[in-house]
């Protein structure tokens, strides 16, 4: 390895637990432990080749490069969740020594302090929620159309019913804004706290099925059983809906600094 | 792709314990690591300075890339890697694989006109192997 730096990974309270160390990291190197006034950072040295400016500018745009780095970034990040609260870091945060990561946990020590305090003793959760097209409530009804074609119907009836069918369209998804909003008022009651993350956009999906709430919940560990059981039962017997959940996750969307 | 430690994959069962595994639970896909491990989390500036209009740019395709297979789940870690026109080293795969086909029939038609039929095949297998190591670095 030519010039190395640190790759940050997660920020934790001390004391860190030596467990940590036996983790690997980037390209299997091992974790190390930086510790500053209470604060421990979690790294690994990285070359600089590789990660260096001119190497990131270049590798970021490489889709199976990111796909690795994002997967055991992740890995790592819930490797140290695992065994204490701890705050993920953006991808691809490097200092040259470890010097330069003492002096950031010096600089942000507060901010960095009572967000940990924040998430301490909790873990994030997603959820989504879609709606199914093929459903009654969301559907084009093209069986309805055909065999009205068959039947010979005239145009202006043919119209008429098309009408209805983008009529019946939107109520559908009316509703369904409204019980996705129902769905997040409920999830939210059990969570320390919540966010509504982007959706993502249906007509590049391919898929028909509506993304209708794309949010992350911070709930506690002890109310975890809770959540589950509430997100389980919130649209019970509502066929039309699917709701995907995901969790317990270190707490990437409540990490930021500037959230108090 | 490699797994740089399974203790740190083995060690999700803890709190995984802690709840029910239930019928709509999904196991974390790429889209939604990505969605997090970009856009989210502690952001202070290292000393490697990344161009954060890259970043914005870079996460703008990535939210295409998201959005085009949010619902194929069952496509989990690969799914791009598996579309030649969503993967730049696939597309050079792609692009490398022609070129050596073209290279193999020029030289199968060569290797006819030889009496050693047997010595040029290998030659051409030898290549082939070192010429398709190479998008690999």
């Amino acid at each position: 390895m030519s010039q190395t730096g640190k790759y940050l990974y997660a920020v934790t309270r001390a004391p860190a637990g030596e467990s940590l160390t036996t983790g690997s990291g980037l390209r299997g190197q091992p974790l190390e432990l930086i510790e500053h006034r209470g604060l421990v950072a979690i790294a690994s040295p990285v070359d600089l080749g590789e990660f260096g400016e001119e190497g990131l500018r270049r590798n970021l745009e490489n889709l199976s490069w990111l796909e690795e780095v994002a997967r055991v970034h992740h890995q790592v990040v819930q490797f140290v969740f695992t065994a204490a609260p701890a705050a993920p870091l953006r991808l691809a945060t490097i200092c040259l020594d470890t010097e330069a990561v003492r002096a950031r946990l010096n600089t942000l020590h507060d901010q960095i302090d009572a967000m940990l305090e924040r998430i301490s003793g909790s873990a994030e959760w997603g959820v989504k929620m879609y709606l199914r097209i093929s459903t009654p409530a969301g559907s084009s009804g093209q069986a309805i159309t055909q065999s009205m074609e068959q039947e010979g119907r005239t145009g202006a009836a043919y119209l008429e019913q098309k009408r209805r069918q983008v009529n019946q369209r939107r109520v559908g998804e009316e509703h369904a804004v409204e019980a996705a909003r129902s769905v997040h008022t409920d999830l939210s009651a059990v969570a320390v706290a919540s966010r509504l993350l982007r959706p993502q956009d249906p007509k590049l999906s391919g898929h028909q099925d509506k993304l209708v709430l794309n949010a992350a919940y911070l709930v506690r560990h002890d109310r975890e059983q809770e959540f589950v059981a509430r997100s389980e039962e919130v649209l019970a017997g509502q066929d039309q809906y699917e709701l995907v959940r995901f969790g317990p996750w270190p707490p990437y969307s409540f990490a930021g600094l500037d959230d108090a | 792709m490699t797994e740089p430690a399974t203790d740190l994959t083995g060690s999700r069962s803890y709190r995984s314990s802690m709840a029910q595994p239930l019928r709509s639970s999904a196991p974390a896909n790429l889209a939604d690591i990505l969605e997090r491990v970009l856009d989210k989390g502690i952001v202070i500036a290292g000393d490697i300075r990344v161009n954060l209009l890259d970043i914005e740019l870079l996460t703008i395709k990535i939210r295409l890339l998201v959005a085009s297979v949010d619902k194929a789940q069952e496509m989990g870690i690969d799914w791009w890697r598996n579309d030649p026109m969503l993967s730049t080293s696939a597309q050079g795969l792609v692009e490398e694989n022609r070129r050596l086909r073209e290279r193999v029939e020029a030289l199968e038609l060569e290797s006819g006109d030889l009496a050693d039929d047997e010595e040029t095949e290998e030659d051409t297998e030898g290549e082939t192997e070192v010429r398709a190591g190479v998008p690999d670095r």
